[in-house]
């Protein structure tokens, strides 16, 4: 376990090393300018700003100096927020973007779970069309349309729930909605699916056979058995959620990271740019990791590092 | 010597306003709350809450120069000048008089007794100090560029040493005589300097405390001070930021609003929702998609701002076709004719902006001498709408250059990838195409890359915009002089260059802006631009917030004398 684990934390460094390297070159090959009004200046004024942020330098001299500033996990200071460092901006933004993430996966879990269960066990129903209506609603509705609707209709039509920013839960409701709706309805799809299967496998039969109480099937062999798929998704999941939430923060005026991360992008913000996407890298590979670790947990017949004889 | 007199646009804008129709209403934008008539009673609570897409940058007027950045400076500082409610005069502020020496050349201001929000008084010292941490900050110095040997600071290589810096910053024309008076010297008589020292790259810094904060000077409400209105009191970065009213400022008793929330919300539909829920007063420049719904009323207005948008046609393209076509004068002619300008504003913009008439756009001041604004005096230069007359030009043109209309489908136009941008593009291409009978293709990239390509000449047809920096014809016409930077088809007319010339030493206002009038006869019948739009802003405003003043250029609008109606 532990040589598995070292060995995929090696792979994940050469991973960001290769992503970091990509976003450089294609973030410098980009024409244009992290400055302000450059429409207005003359070249004079440009060059001064070039050289007061080291933009004259040779590229391959300043992805150098970018490399090593990385290793002391300096990730350098906006262009744009003259003074707020990389690490201030994720430091205030993810905790915001984090807790909306994590709420949003509780609710698509938790709902699509018990979907899923729900328009398995009555199979071909009403009750399961209407589950499997709501799941490709939401899987076919983008939270870029779900958002405004939910924030309009619920919001200043009803007025139960602010329309947005961000404040205590209430605020909190709407966005995790919006962002959970479409794992939810991923999860209710697969959930369903897998149940279906595992259904038909012949130790329910035996189970049914032995006079187990309806209940206690569904809870002792259906569901934990049907789960495997679910925590193969859940990696990716997870990192649908943060990204999606890029979409989700600017709908709801939330201050979380994602907005900083498309903001860096319109402006150009070299240093805010690389530095949000070497920490979504990171935590992408990362959850994947985890994910993999999970495995071992739930299915002991997955053996993570090569097998004991 | 001669004191400034002020040219009035307050007719103007109040014409303009009567036109979209709230002109007459107490609520209207723009209207100063010490004007005749009843006047509304106060609300209890004198607080206002405000959205804006993005945060600001800092609260340091010396590196601030972006619009949102600027307009929030602005609620809390005071210059040597202020724009007055009517949007364009400046008025007395930290100055409480000047004097103008009778070159044009010298402005001598004597300083009121003024506090800054921590208790010292505002000296010319502080001036000096802030104009010349402008000038060596480097950012937006070069707005700068009228004082006498600013422009020796902006241009300097910036690897000269520190001594020759700050011999450089010696020689700069602003001088404290004592504490209260301060001294600038011009290189030529600038007509809108007085509304120049009231934007925000012209306010005061106070050194000991700016060299006590060092890099977190203007980072928050414990490491900033200011001499206006309303003081900074809690900036959460990224998220929103608050001011009060501060108690220090000369003219505190005018100040009616005792606090003024702001959060950054990038989404308008979401700002659109916060204001019918109550949870904003005002959203400013609303979208074409959100103006039919508020449109009619009582909530909604429309300004004018110095802005306008234009077409430009490249002679220098690396597209031999397109080189070669818009080298032909009838057929950048016949571009400029084809465009539907009303059309074009009515179902793209919808936000009150204009169809152009000229290069300058409204309330940009003229001759004095004469009525009216600029725009007024010098007429409608532009030909907009006339298919006919430009299929004749067109013919005439492809003839002179050797070229059939099928060649002309290799000609690519370059826009934005917002959506706004999108759509002009289209129905630009598509005037073009019925008009002329020629396909243009668009290419969209964004933005910043779209300027980058302009400003080095990588297009064929192109769409640019120019706001204006101070409230003056010279502010669009200097661009399009030889070897200017952002004279992006390399304009070059002799005859041209020399009026500017003329018109930048001239003391004489009313000859001057007869000067600039004929240069921009001239740039424009030259075509390789065609004004399309002056921008409009369209806002929408709780009938309950009143005295706000919106301007035309540099910050988007004034809380001085804004305040809260029952």
């Amino acid at each position: 376990m532990a040589r598995f684990i070292v060995r995929r934390l090696l792979y994940a460094i050469v991973t960001l090393w290769v992503i970091i390297t990509l976003t450089f070159v294609l973030m410098h090959s980009i024409p244009g300018q992290p400055f302000n009004n450059v429409d207005k200046m003359t070249p004079t004024i440009l060059a001064h700003l070039n050289y007061t942020y080291g933009l004259d330098k040779p590229t391959y001299q300043q992805y150098l100096i970018y490399l090593n500033n990385i290793l002391h996990g300096n990730l350098g200071t906006s262009f744009r927020y003259e003074d707020r460092t990389v690490n201030s901006i994720i430091g205030t933004g993810f905790p915001v973007s984090a807790t909306l993430g994590f709420e949003a996966l509780i609710f698509s879990v938790i709902i699509g779970l018990a979907l899923g269960v729900y328009a398995a066990l009555k199979h071909n129903t009403w009750a399961d069309y209407t589950a499997i209506t709501i799941a490709v609603l939401g899987v076919s509705v983008p939270n870029i349309v779900l958002g405004p609707l939910l924030s309009y209709y619920v919001g200043v039509k009803l007025g139960w729930l602010p329309t947005g920013e961000w404040g205590g839960f209430e605020y909190t409701i709407l966005p995790s909605i919006t962002l959970g709706m479409t794992s939810l309805a991923f999860m209710a799809r697969l959930m369903r699916t897998s149940m279906l299967e595992v259904l038909g496998m012949d130790y329910i039969k035996t189970a049914k056979a032995k006079g187990l109480s309806n209940r206690e099937i569904v809870w002792r062999h259906l569901f934990r058995n049907s789960l495997l798929p679910i925590v193969t998704i859940l990696g990716p999941l997870v990192v649908n959620i943060i990204t999606g939430s890029i979409v989700v923060e600017e709908t709801f005026a939330i201050p979380g990271l994602g907005s900083s991360f498309v903001e860096s992008i319109t402006d150009k913000d070299y240093t805010v740019i690389m530095g949000t996407t070497i920490f979504y890298s990171a935590l992408y590979i990362l959850s994947l990791l985890l994910v993999d670790i999970c495995y071992g947990f739930v299915d002991p017949r997955i053996r993570l590092a090569g097998g004991r004889d | 010597m001669k004191k400034w007199k002020p040219l009035s646009l307050a007719a103007f804008v109040a014409a303009v306003l009567a036109l979209t129709g709230c002109g007459s209403t107490a609520s209207s934008p723009g209207s100063s709350t010490n004007g005749a008539g009843s006047q509304p009673k106060l609300a209890a609570a004198q607080t206002v809450n405000l959205l804006e897409p993005s945060d600001v940058e800092g609260f340091d007027p010396n590196i601030a120069d972006e619009e949102i950045t600027i307009t929030a400076i602005s609620q809390i500082f005071d210059g040597l000048t202020r724009i007055g409610s009517d949007g364009v005069t400046p008025e007395k502020a930290i100055a409480s008089s000047w004097d103008i020496s009778s070159d044009g050349k010298t402005y001598t201001f004597h300083l009121r007794d003024a506090k800054w929000s921590d208790g010292p008084a505002v000296r010319a010292q502080d001036f000096v100090f802030g104009w010349k941490r402008e000038l060596s900050i480097d950012k937006y110095g070069f707005i700068m560029n009228m004082i006498q040997g600013a422009d020796a600071v902006v241009n300097l290589d910036p690897k000269a040493s520190a001594a020759e810096k700050q011999a450089k910053l010696d020689a700069v024309g602003i001088k404290a005589i004592d504490d209260k008076t301060l001294q600038v010297q011009l290189t030529a008589p600038t007509t809108y300097f007085l509304g120049l020292t009231a934007f925000v790259p012209f306010y005061p810094a106070r050194e000991d405390f700016v060299t006590k904060q060092g890099d977190k000077y203007g980072t928050s409400a414990a490491t900033l001070i200011s001499d206006g209105p309303m003081q900074l009191s809690d900036w959460k970065q990224g998220s929103s930021w608050a001011f009060v009213k501060n108690a220090n400022y000369w003219d505190a008793s005018k100040v009616q609003l005792t606090k003024a929330n702001y959060t950054i919300v990038k989404d308008q539909s979401q700002a659109v929702n916060l204001y019918d829920t109550k949870k904003s007063d005002m959203v400013y420049m609303l979208n074409a998609d959100n103006t039919a719904h508020y449109r009619g009323t009582p909530d909604y207005h429309e300004l004018s701002i110095d802005a306008n948008y234009y077409a430009e046609f490249n002679p220098n393209s690396s597209n031999a076709v397109a080189a070669k076509a818009f080298k032909n004068a009838n057929i950048r002619k016949a571009f400029g004719e084809s465009i539907d300008r009303a059309t074009f504003v009515k179902t793209i913009l919808n936000d009150g902006s204009k169809p152009a008439t000229g290069l300058v756009p409204p309330t940009v001041p003229g001759d004095p001498k004469a009525a009216g604004d600029f725009r007024t005096q010098n007429g409608t230069l532009v030909k907009d709408n006339d298919p006919t007359t430009a299929k004749a030009d067109l013919q005439k043109g492809l003839q002179e250059a050797g070229l059939t209309i099928n060649d002309l489908n290799s000609i690519h136009f370059l826009t934005n990838d917002t959506s706004t941008a999108g759509k002009l593009a289209q129905l630009i291409t598509q005037m073009w195409k019925q008009a002329l009978g020629v396909t243009i293709s668009i290419d969209t990239v964004p933005q910043k890359i779209r300027v980058d390509s302009q400003h080095k000449g990588n297009f064929d047809i192109c769409f640019a915009g120019w706001g204006a920096d101070y409230a003056d014809a010279m502010t669009f016409s200097d661009l399009f002089t030889t070897g200017n930077s952002q004279n992006d088809t390399k304009y070059s007319n002799p005859q041209f260059d020399a009026l500017i010339k003329q018109a930048k030493a001239e003391p004489d206002n009313s000859k001057r802006a007869q000067e600039l009038e004929q240069a921009e006869k001239l740039m424009l019948a030259d075509g390789y631009i065609s004004p399309v739009y002056f921008k409009g802003v369209a806002v929408i405003q709780k009938p309950t917030l009143q005295g706000v003043s919106f301007l035309p250029l540099g910050p988007d609008y004034d809380l001085k004398n804004a305040f809260i109606a029952q």
